[in-house]
């Protein structure tokens, strides 16, 4: 692939408007053997770009469903995409612009590469000469747009999933560049975060109209009323550019039918109810530095909690708890019956593999070497998994490896399985994030059915899609606010709990 | 300039002279057969744990599961000996001769001296520091820094992936053996490839660009301390090696052992 950037170079379109990038017949194939390429066969097509046209000025929402190819199309136009032994990438991409643009990629946890979070901000500083005298004072104003003034000192390791999406965004707007690229930016941001991004992107394009905007996202939303343009990448792999701005049916088109699957009536827990139960729980990584307290709730069988709060507030902490992967640091809790202070009625827990627990990083759920051998790891019946795929047009191949999939087939494939395994106590951590309506619609069906056969369901996410899904949270726990600080944080109570 | 916060005067000197320093004593524990160096090391380590032990403390629970394998391995060294007999020790069942004890314990010491000074560098080494040091050296971005970067940021990586992966096994109620050892070997191989290529990716994406020139954060600025704390170290590990000699003799313990054996032998 030619791929060039050029400051000098200017391109103008019909109308007079400055082109900022252009794709030529842009393809992204899956490489084969040499003896596959004698016999005709180049690899099987990913993406396909006939022509892309973005002017200065342009706010271009890209959208699809979930593995069509949207990060792919965005990697190929920054050049990001590897020409090695996996890709073949061919056609052009010519910038106009004078500097790089400034990228958002789509999985927050894997972006950061520094200690500090200053020192995270400070690196796409120093890749652009940015004058040491200079940076301070943009580190500290990126940061206050974020909403995470405060956290300057702060390890990165430290910071959760949503923090870390919103250290992303500060970092390429510190590079204040002409282009701004964000994949996603919104899937992991609870709604302060939302609306503090929202206001940012108006205020750049307010304050700079020729300011040229890339968003990738699945979710119709009020980001659209800035977008003046869309990208639609159909499910093969073709780019298509529809004139108009983006409209809330073809963001997210109506779904078909959801799969019909029955769940057997779970087995109840035998030795007492309710199947959770918390008091005055107080949670966190390390003795002695809670990040939550105060936790009370009691959930019986078929009930469906929903854990909210601000990023940092300790969600998937306390889901990791309740997993009995960490042990609770004060108050009570017992999950299905067993005491998970002590650690033998946690390892009993787990012998009786009574749990389901989702992670947020979708790779990490995996621990078979094919999605096969996955399903016999989480006891799911293959059918009703395979019913599932075939409703959301997923490759039903349960030989191939989980690695293969992209972020957003993986997560479904990881909550849906869990969920076809119709265990005593299911835990997700924000399961529907990075899903295109089809998929979450399907998992928000299975949630229900499997509640209804008696699964006690815990569920951290930001999700209105989820919260306000009719009849399906029963509990709302609302962990409330983090709490800032550089170094330790004392067990005091810090929020409110509702259950 | 302005330096690192942390405990021990070892954050504030010169990443360059710092990894410099060590690697010389590294090779000096490398290349000497006597267990002295390493146990000087070893030592120096020891120091600056008590003094910063929640810096090193992460660093040892990581290295922990490891210290099994090592232990086992020198244990069958010494069993496994095949050099020349000399002085035999009984311990119950077990008859192991000095030789044995001495070069096992010697490749140990030195092993475990080599972790201890990588642990010291990986813990009072900024990467950031690190790499504008070695970029202002070339004054362009290099292939060394990039390295840095990402080996930085990848191992504690994979061994949270480990971990996270061996409490999804459990919560399973996956029974461990050899199938589901290697099966969460493979999704941890992948997973690290994948996590690789997406730090290169963010890397990358971010404007870090080979053979570009970069600004600096907190530029490293070589300073008269910093070479002073480098000939400290290096005169006193000299003084250290030298004094033993003309003390014991590097080679007396095994001379003395060569003796006894010669006894023996009459």
């Amino acid at each position: 692939m030619k791929a060039t950037l050029d400051g000098s170079a200017r391109r103008l379109t019909e109308d007079g408007r400055e082109v900022v990038c252009r794709a030529l017949d842009l393809t992204v194939r899956a490489r084969t053997t040499p003896v596959h390429t004698e016999r005709g066969d180049h690899g099987r097509l990913i993406l396909t770009v006939p022509e892309l046209t973005i002017r200065r000025g342009d706010r271009i929402a890209v959208t699809g469903p979930n593995g069509s190819g949207k990060s792919t199309l965005i990697r190929a136009l920054l050049a990001l995409l590897p020409d090695d032994s996996s890709l073949t990438v061919g056609g052009s991409v010519e910038w106009s612009t004078p500097n790089l643009p400034a990228v958002v990629l789509q999985d927050p946890v894997s972006q950061s590469i520094m200690p500090l979070v200053e020192e995270e901000i400070a690196f796409v500083l120093e890749n652009r000469c940015i004058p040491t005298g200079e940076m301070d004072a943009r580190i500290d104003r990126v940061l206050a747009v974020v909403g995470l003034a405060g956290f300057r000192k702060r390890l990165v390791r430290t910071l959760s999933g949503g923090e870390l999406q919103r250290l992303s965004v500060a970092s390429a707007l510190a590079a204040e560049s002409e282009v701004l690229v964000l994949d996603e930016p919104f899937s992991q941001l609870d709604d302060e975060g939302t609306h503090s991004l929202m206001e940012t992107l108006a205020r750049l394009i307010r304050d700079d109209p020729d300011r040229t905007l890339i968003l990738v996202e699945h979710r119709s939303g009020p980001w659209m009323s800035l977008m003046t343009g869309t990208v639609r990448v159909s499910p093969d792999g073709v780019v298509a550019h529809p004139p108009g701005p983006p409209v809330a049916s073809f963001v997210e088109p109506p779904r078909g039918s959801v799969p019909t699957v029955t769940f057997p009536r779970v087995e109840r827990c035998t030795v007492t109810t309710p199947v959770i139960r918390a008091t005055h729980l107080a949670i966190g990584h390390e003795r002695g530095t809670a990040t939550t307290t105060g936790i009370s709730l009691s959930l019986g069988p078929g009930e469906f909690a929903a854990i909210t709060g601000a990023n940092g507030s300790g969600k998937t902490t306390l889901l990791t708890t309740l997993s009995g992967l960490l042990p609770p640091l004060a108050g009570e809790l017992t999950v299905c019956g067993r005491d998970l202070h002590r650690k033998r009625e946690r390892r009993r827990l787990h012998r009786g593999a009574v749990c389901r627990l989702v992670l947020q990083e979708p790779s990490t759920n995996f621990i078979g070497s094919t999605l096969a051998k996955e399903l016999e790891t989480l006891r799911c019946p293959h059918d009703r998994i395979e019913r599932v795929l075939r409703s959301v047009a997923l490759p039903d191949d349960l030989e191939r490896s989980p690695h293969t999939l992209s972020i957003g087939q993986m997560r479904f494939f990881s909550v849906t399985a869990a969920i076809c395994a119709a265990p005593r106590v299911l835990l997700l951590d924000e399961p529907t994030a990075a899903l295109d309506i089809e998929s979450a619609t399907t998992v928000l069906h299975l949630l229900r059915l499997v509640c209804d056969a008696g699964s006690t369901v815990v569920v951290a996410t930001h999700d209105v899609r989820l919260l306000d899904h009719p009849g399906l949270v029963s509990r709302e726990i609302d962990l409330g606010a983090p709490l800032i600080t550089a170094g330790r944080s004392p067990i005091r109570p810090r929020h409110r709990v509702s259950t | 300039m302005s330096r690192s916060r942390g405990c021990g005067a070892l954050e504030n000197v010169h990443p360059l002279v710092k990894v410099a320093v060590i690697a010389a004593l590294v090779l000096t524990t490398a290349l000497f057969l006597h267990p002295v160096p390493s146990i000087a090391l070893i030592v120096v380590f020891a120091g600056h744990a008590i003094v910063c032990w929640d810096t090193i403390r992460r660093s040892l629970h990581i290295l922990g599961p490891f210290a099994f394998g090592f232990f086992g391995f020198t244990v069958v060294n010494i069993l496994g000996y095949g050099g020349v007999e000399t002085v035999r020790y009984e311990v119950g069942p077990l008859s192991i001769s000095r030789e044995a004890l001495f070069f096992s314990l010697s490749i140990f010491l030195r092993v475990l001296a080599s972790v201890c000074m990588a642990v010291l560098l990986a813990r009072t080494v900024r990467p950031g520091h690190l790499t504008a040091a070695i970029d202002r050296v070339r004054h362009r971005s290099s292939r060394l820094a990039l390295l840095i970067l990402v080996i930085h940021r990848l191992i504690p990586d994979v061994l949270l992936n480990l971990k996270t992966m061996l409490g999804v096994r459990r919560i399973r109620g996956v029974r461990g053996g050899p199938s589901t050892t290697a099966r969460i070997v493979l999704n941890l191989l992948a997973a690290t490839l994948r996590r690789a290529e997406s730090l290169s990716l963010a890397v990358t994406s971010r404007g870090y660009a080979l053979g570009v020139p970069r600004s600096a954060y907190r530029p490293p600025v070589l300073r008269r301390d910093d070479l002073l704390w480098a000939a400290a170290v290096l005169v006193a590990a000299s003084g250290i090696i030298v004094g033993w000699h003309l003390s014991f003799g590097l080679d007396g313990f095994l001379a003395g052992t060569a003796e006894e054996a010669s006894g023996i032998g009459r």
